[in-house]
């Protein structure tokens, strides 16, 4: 009834079977589901913390989480999503911890992360739009402007803004109203577009950005 | 288009990224002529890449983090035991504390009670109690009716003066 066969025509048990017999007492039962759902669970984490040591403690806390409340599990309901639901409020939880910064200028970015904005702003717009590679310098200057944000505010931004997930799908997840969502979205948006403007009128991009980022990547290879 | 439009497609692609080849250049030809939407525009980018550049790479998580995961686990339900006998204990503690309430309540009340009699006369009681008694004396209790504290307080003080 609740057994698949792989391709190596054992019985894999499915994930409700596993709830069950953990329920029941049946220690290794859980375990098969902490190696089955792992990687999806540290890879949730990556979506808000980029250090491998801060997705290792999530994922294990949204295991531990889900352990003690599985008997709130509905039989039926996907045992993937649930846990899912269970790690975002991991991570949100870590992003309540993190110390929220009060401000954030030009001159908290180190000198690459600097030179990484210039050469940005000293790109046609279409350009930077299209730009796929992504830089750690990039990631560092984002995490700096996401950290002014509240947890609520940088949570509803990374998930409707990056992740394309919407205020009903993040409402879900969070157990938040549909309507908590669409503010706190308003205000994220707000707060980090006026941080964002006031970083871009600091930071107009001098003539050596200009030039360095019109020259072409292999010319850039061969100056150095 | 007009400027609405271009604004309405960039703050599109800022969540889902660029759109089909036909809108792409009218909104590069666009943002060429029209300094006002290309500031947007740059903004809207720039706010892209760096939400984009959050994101950790999809990866394994070390084999070690199962081992982890899997003692915390045995810890946990390590405690899950623990606390049943924890619990007993408790109870236990509870019950003896209760019977001690109970006990000095007991005893308060008996103390208050055998407050509510007068000092002097429960002193003399307990004083005839352990008296002998001489035959004399039964003699003289006999000849009452009824023995009770206070004949016989009358029939010893009337001894005492007598005696006297």
């Amino acid at each position: 009834m609740a057994e698949t066969r792989n391709s190596a025509s054992e019985l894999v048990p499915d994930d409700e079977e596993l709830v069950e017999r953990s329920l029941a007492g049946d220690a290794e039962a859980f375990e098969v589901l902490v190696k089955r759902y792992g990687r999806a669970v540290y890879n949730v984490a990556g979506r808000f913390f980029r250090q491998p040591e801060v997705r290792e403690d999530i994922t294990q806390e949204t295991f531990l989480k889900a352990y003690q409340a599985l008997h709130t599990y509905r039989r039926g309901a996907s045992f993937e999503r649930w846990l899912m639901k269970i790690a975002v409020n991991a991570c949100y939880d870590e992003l309540r911890r993190m110390k929220r910064r009060r401000e954030f200028s030009l001159a908290d970015l180190a000198e690459d992360e600097r030179t990484w904005l210039e050469e940005a702003l000293a790109k046609p717009a279409f350009e930077v739009f299209e730009q796929q590679q992504q830089s750690e310098d990039a990631a560092a200057v984002a995490e700096k402007l996401l950290a002014t944000l509240s947890p609520e505010d940088r949570l509803v931004m990374l998930l409707y803004e990056r992740d394309g997930l919407s205020t009903a799908e993040i409402g879900d997840l969070m157990g938040w109203s549909r309507s908590k969502v669409k503010i706190r979205l308003f205000r994220a948006r707000r707060a980090l577009d006026k941080r964002l403007r006031r970083l871009l009128r600091a930071a107009r991009p001098t003539s050596a950005a200009k030039v360095r980022a019109e020259e072409p990547p292999s010319r850039r290879a061969e100056g150095k | 288009m007009t400027c609405r439009d271009i604004r309405r497609h960039l703050r599109a692609w800022a969540r889902t990224g660029v759109g089909d080849p036909a809108e792409r250049e009218a909104i590069r030809a666009h943002l060429r002529q029209c300094p006002s939407c290309e500031e947007q525009a740059r903004l809207w980018a720039l706010k892209r890449v760096l939400l984009q550049a959050t994101r950790a790479d999809a990866a394994d998580p070390a084999p070690s983090l199962y081992a982890r995961v899997s003692a915390q686990l045995r810890r946990q339900r390590a405690r899950a035991v623990f606390s049943f006998w924890e619990a007993v204990r408790a109870f236990s503690a509870s019950v003896a504390l209760v019977a001690m309430i109970v006990l000095i309540l007991l005893v308060g009340v008996n103390i208050y009670v055998h407050q509510q009699i007068p000092g002097g006369r429960r002193d003399f009681i307990s004083a005839l109690m352990e008296r002998n008694f001489s035959e004399a004396e039964r003699l003289v209790f006999a000849g009452e009716e009824e023995l009770n504290p206070d004949s016989v307080l009358s029939a010893l003080v009337a001894e005492s003066r007598e005696s006297r």
